[in-house]
């Protein structure tokens, strides 16, 4: 995997696509030193439209779009990516265990998934936020339940048929451990829908934080942050769009390059490096 | 190839992606931005209200807020749907109710009596009203209406009645009561003791009313009820139907009003009523006083037992500044007392302005510093977002303006914080809308003995100012009273009551004889026309 | 496809009923849980500030929530296997008659917005996929992937004011005729089915695309076209059949979205639907009402998910057989 890294960091086209997702992670980082107010105090009348004194106007309650959302980046991509991360990883680890054994396990993991998927996700989130707090370990449960048993019912579906092919059979026939075949044979095969997986449940989980915040959980006004401002200044849309359209935007083009560098990632994967290659 | 050149292709490719991005990013921010500048696009009808007679026929569309799965044909128990309240002042009647302009008149009630231990009130049942199919209204169904209602309806815990022993005398009913009261006939106004038949159990299908309209169509769940005028009933109705909708947002609300689809929107919030501002094609009334959002500090507790400190906060509200960030400027600034519009509202009290250096001398009183500042949590919730809104500028405001005060908010969630901070925790944000003063009082702004007294005041000299008020008829005492213990809360209370949020409604110019009062009032649409 | 009424099928379809009729058992208990270790219940939401007072001990009393939890849960599934889903505690009716009310627009709205959806997802995700990497694919991915990033509450508001009230060639919210439905009036639909369309479009050609680029890299898809076969059938003898068994998962999932998963769009459109009955009922603590459109929607996602399950075994010959 780090082989692939190392290539694909270099290639033009993967430069272009992250082009974006640099930008907002940029004023992610470095934003909060430039903010020109402060994000607490107004500076204005609500949702007022850009002036000098607030280029991108005031959001709901008259404070600057600007300053705040110079510093509404920090918290935006380490809970989600962190969330992310895990819920791929568990979600793949059942759906290929279960795609690849053949007997009673499979069944039960899948039903297991299938109880969770049936739970309504609202309940999900409303649970353990309201029993537990708004905190990181709770979102990433919250992320996982939500998005994990689809992603392990998705990479089921492709390890099934990958493990049955004759070569498969071959290696575990000719002793191989399973953990090796898993991640030598499968797991490639499988990387493609995975990847394309994590970048939209990282997308997703940008805004199911925000939900959470939203709701009262964990971040706490005056807290700055990009898909909680999208959320506070909808209903103000059309007095000051900016105050919901720049957070959207920033948010749009980390999730875009995230997603594009996913797809990379996965072609790398399944065809350029002829160590991975499996035909 | 080096590895960082681009080639042409891969330059297309690029520009190709780029333009693809700006193209959907733009595009809805340029729209939004021409759409929010320009007006409304529905031809409008110059019409006036005034100076005519009213006409009869037409069916009024009304939308109002109201989550439809949780409709119930219950005219009785509590519901947090406005919608179904609007149903129940428009089928059914109760026994004394509000005018459009916010008056207590009689209904099924034709007039009424205390005696003079003022341990019982008598009312004498109105002669000619009639349910919708025609029944006449007996005073053994206003009885059992009302011992019904003070089984399972809202409120009863405010109103002193012994409910159980509600009886029939003849034409008069008789209400026993715990707690000798005049104002009593006021207070029911404000509920929902509608009227029914006696005998009524079966609340599947909406039991028959006696008042203005009557169901046609309603299926609760589906979020639409067509009423037709009620033939029988006394009073003129003009009126021939009225289709109610129930939105569960208020700006989804707005967009159906905006675009025609409704006629009338009841209560649309602050930030829609902005939207509509200077719009000519829209009538907005406006009423006053509807609701507030203290900040509520309980003397029991520190540091706000020390009065000291709670003047200072009071003087370090800047009033207008939060009329204007967490109601959109549609409010009035606040003196610290509650209902603004009632009769015995204390006038006479100065206007308290935002004085940051005498707050700043009282904290240093109390001895507070910049390096041994006051901490403060104020508590709020997400309940209505005003409230919520109003706690973080009010913290901020603090923050700024007084060294000596380090506050934060705790935004706790809707579904919890009546019971589990509201009179909990010490410093946190309320919510009461439009009441009667002394009913308030007795409820939630000082009483001693309320279970739900917010401040936890406890002053002697209060409870029995209140008690005093409410056991006179004659105005004037009753005012003096009053006024005497508004001045206690004024001066000594713990509330911060910074501003009142206006009730708005939208209407079409066309729509004539609508309610000016916030509240149970705004529901009151028997006397509205359509003017062609 | 002789083979698909073949024994091991109907084994399959049999085994995976019944643990369907289990699986509804155990969710109702998950739901029934949750709802009820919330904080709060029916009672105290109902009477809002007025909970303070004793009136709470009697409308507890009254909406039999001084009972055990499991005793309760007890009475409603013995109740459900009846036949009667139980009354709803915030407005006193039956489930059922809640359900009925609405159900039918939910159906309305997920039939229609199916009809956009999935054949948009199939040829957006094949257009992409074949040509993985190449400038269609780059722009197609950008536009997907831009239209998913943004969230579903901004595009349904965005459009609803841009074409409900400012162009005003559409209604902005969906107001279903009294006594009738949504088809009565079908213009009420278009705004909600494209607010859902967009991420559902979005969400489901993306994984499309990488289930159709990864079955494309298959050896006998690279031995089909260099033998000459032209290209359309190429992709439907050899690279669908591949891709089927995560497309159907897709089509699975998002069929229980279409269903259940319209909160955004029944509140900014105001449309009756499930979907939003079941977040207010929620936020309400209506345990019976939470319970019977929970259990509805799960039965809905259970037998999408056996449906798919079942594609992906008639897909792949060698799994038709027992192993």
């Amino acid at each position: 995997m780090t082989v692939a890294l190392t290539r694909t960091a270099f290639r033009a086209g993967t430069a272009l696509a992250l082009l974006p997702g640099v930008i907002a992670l940029v004023i992610a980082v470095f934003g909060p030193f430039l903010a020109p107010h402060s994000i607490s105090g107004p500076v204005g009348i609500p949702w007022a439209a850009p002036s000098w004194g607030a280029p991108l106007g005031t959001d709901f309650l008259g404070r600057d779009v600007l300053s705040r959302v110079l510093s509404g980046g920090r918290t935006i991509v380490v809970l989600p990516l962190l969330a992310t991360a895990i819920s791929v990883t568990v979600g793949a680890v059942i759906g290929i265990v279960a795609g690849s054994v053949h007997h009673w396990l499979d069944g039960l993991l899948m039903r297991l998934m299938d109880a969770i998927l049936a739970v309504p996700a609202i309940l999900i989130l409303l649970v353990l936020v309201t029993g537990f707090g708004g905190g990181t370990v709770v979102l990433v449960v919250v992320v996982v339940l939500i998005s994990g048993p689809f992603t392990a019912r998705l990479a089921r579906s492709v390890a099934i048929d990958v493990s049955r092919k004759a070569y498969v059979e071959s290696a575990i026939g000719r002793g191989e451990s399973m953990v090796a075949v898993l991640y030598r044979e499968i797991l490639p095969n499988v990387g493609g829908a995975l990847l394309a997986e994590a970048g939209l449940v990282f997308s997703n989980s940008i805004f199911l934080v925000a939900l959470a915040n939203f709701l009262g959980f964990g971040a706490q006004p005056p807290t700055a942050d990009w898909a909680l401002m999208v959320a506070e200044n909808n209903p103000g849309v059309s007095f000051n769009p900016w105050s919901v359209l720049v957070p959207v935007l920033l948010i749009v083009s980390l999730t875009i390059s995230a997603n594009l560098l996913a797809d990379r990632l996965a072609r790398r994967l399944a065809g350029d490096d002829p160590r991975i290659a499996v035909r | 190839m080096r590895a960082w050149s681009i080639g042409r292709a891969q330059r297309a490719r690029a520009a190709w992606v780029m333009f693809g991005l700006f193209g959907v990013l733009v595009a809805p921010t340029i729209l939004s931005g021409c759409g929010a500048a320009g007006g409304t696009h529905r031809t409008t009808v110059a019409a006036s209200c005034l100076d005519r007679a009213p006409e009869h026929g037409g069916t009024l569309v009304v939308g109002i807020q109201g989550s439809s799965s949780t409709e119930t044909n219950n005219p009785f128990i509590d519901t947090t749907n406005l919608s179904d309240a609007l149903r129940r002042v428009l089928l059914y009647d109760a026994v004394t109710k509000l005018t459009p302009s916010g008056r207590m008149v009689g209904a099924a009630a034709g007039s009424w009596a205390y005696n003079k231990g003022l341990t019982e009130v008598r009312f004498t049942v109105r002669h000619g009203e009639r349910f919708s199919d025609g029944a006449a209204v007996t005073p053994a169904d206003v009885a059992y209406s009302l011992r019904l209602y003070g089984k399972i309806g809202f409120g009863t815990t405010a109103i002193p009645i012994d409910w159980p022993k509600v009886r029939v005398e003849g034409d008069q009913v008789v209400a026993p009561l715990l707690k000798p009261r005049t104002d009593v006939a006021e207070n029911l106004a404000q509920v929902s003791d509608v009227v029914v038949k006696a005998g009524t159990t079966d609340f599947t299908n909406a039991p028959l009313g006696s008042g203005p309209f009557k169901i046609d169509v309603f299926e609760p769940g589906s979020g639409v009820a067509l009423l037709v005028r009620n033939t029988f009933y006394p009073q003129p109705v003009y009126l021939h139907a009225i289709e109610i909708r129930a939105f569960a947002d208020p700006a989804a609300m707005t967009n159906a009003f905006l675009a025609g689809e409704i006629d009338v929107a009841i209560n649309v919030g602050a930030v829609n009523a902005r939207r509509v501002e200077g719009d000519k094609g829209v009538k907005i009334i406006r009423e006053r006083g509807a609701l507030t959002y203290p900040f509520i500090m309980r003397l029991p507790d520190p540091p706000f037992n020390n009065p000291d400190v709670r003047l200072a906060l009071k003087l370090a509200v800047d009033r207008q500044a939060l009329v204007n960030g967490a109601l959109q400027g549609q409010g009035t600034v606040g003196n610290d007392l509650f209902m603004p519009s009632d009769p015995d509202y204390d006038t006479s009290l100065p206007q308290r302005e935002r004085d940051l250096r005498r707050a700043a001398e009282l904290l240093e009183r109390a001895g507070y510093t910049a390096s041994r500042p006051l901490k403060l949590t104020l508590w709020s919730s997400t309940y209505a977002p005003e409230m919520a809104d109003a706690a973080t500028l009010f913290v901020a405001q603090l923050d700024s303006g007084l060294p000596m005060v380090d506050a934060k908010v705790e935004l706790a969630p809707a579904d919890t914080y009546w019971s589990d901070v509201w009179l909990v925790k010490p410093f946190s944000t309320g919510w009461e809308q439009i009441f009667p003063l002394t009913t308030a009082i007795y409820r939630t702004l000082g009483y001693s003995g309320s279970a739900t007294d917010e401040t936890g005041m406890h002053r002697t000299d209060f409870d029995a100012l209140v008690d005093e008020a409410v056991r006179t008829t004659n105005p004037a005492l009753r005012k003096q009273a009053l006024y005497a213990a508004q001045r206690i809360l004024w001066a000594d209370g713990g509330y911060i009551v910074w501003g009142y949020e206006d009730e708005i409604d939208l209407s079409r110019p066309d729509v004539c004889g609508l309610p000016t009062a916030p509240g149970i009032a705004s529901y009151a649409l028997s006397q509205t026309w359509l003017s062609r | 496809m002789r083979l698909w009424l073949s024994r091991p099928i109907a084994g399959f379809l049999v085994r995976r009923l019944l643990a369907g009729a289990g699986l509804l058992l155990v969710v109702s208990l998950l739901i029934f849980t949750a709802t009820d270790v919330l904080p709060g219940d029916a009672a105290e939401v109902l009477l809002g500030q007025e909970a303070a007072t004793p009136r709470l001990a009697l409308v507890r009393q009254e909406l039999g929530l001084n009972e055990p939890a499991p005793q309760r849960y007890l009475r409603w599934i013995t109740g459900v296997l009846r036949g009667d889903l139980g009354t709803s505690l915030v407005s006193q009716r039956s489930v059922r008659s809640i359900i009925g009310a609405r159900i039918e627009n939910t159906l309305i709205l997920a039939l229609a917005t199916g009809l956009v959806v999935f054949p948009l997802i199939l040829a957006l995700g094949i257009l992409m996929g074949t040509r993985e990497g190449s400038r269609v694919d780059a722009v197609f991915s950008a536009g997907v992937l831009v239209t998913y990033a943004f969230p579903m509450f901004v595009t349904a508001v965005l459009l609803s004011l841009l074409f409900g009230v400012w162009l005003d060639v559409l209604p902005p919210v969906s107001l279903v005729p009294v006594g009738g439905t949504a088809l009565d009036s079908p213009s009420i639909l278009v705004l909600p089915v494209a607010s859902m369309a967009l991420p559902s479009v979005a969400w489901g050609a993306r994984l499309t695309r990488a289930a159709v680029a990864e079955a494309s890299r298959a050896a006998h898809v690279e031995a089909a076209r260099l033998s000459g076969i032209a290209e359309s059938r190429v992709i439907w003898r050899h690279v669908l059949p591949a891709a089927l068994p995560p497309i159907a998962q897709v089509c699975a999932r998002l069929v229980g979205v279409l269903v259940g998963g319209t909160v955004i769009v029944e509140t900014v459109f105001n449309y009756p639907g499930l979907g939003l009955a079941l977040v207010q009922a929620a936020t309400s603590r209506d345990v019976p009402l939470v319970l019977g459109i929970g259990l509805l929607l799960a039965a809905v996602e259970i037998g999408a998910y056996i449906v798919a399950d079942l594609v992906g075994v008639l897909a792949v010959p060698r799994l038709r057989a027992p192993s």
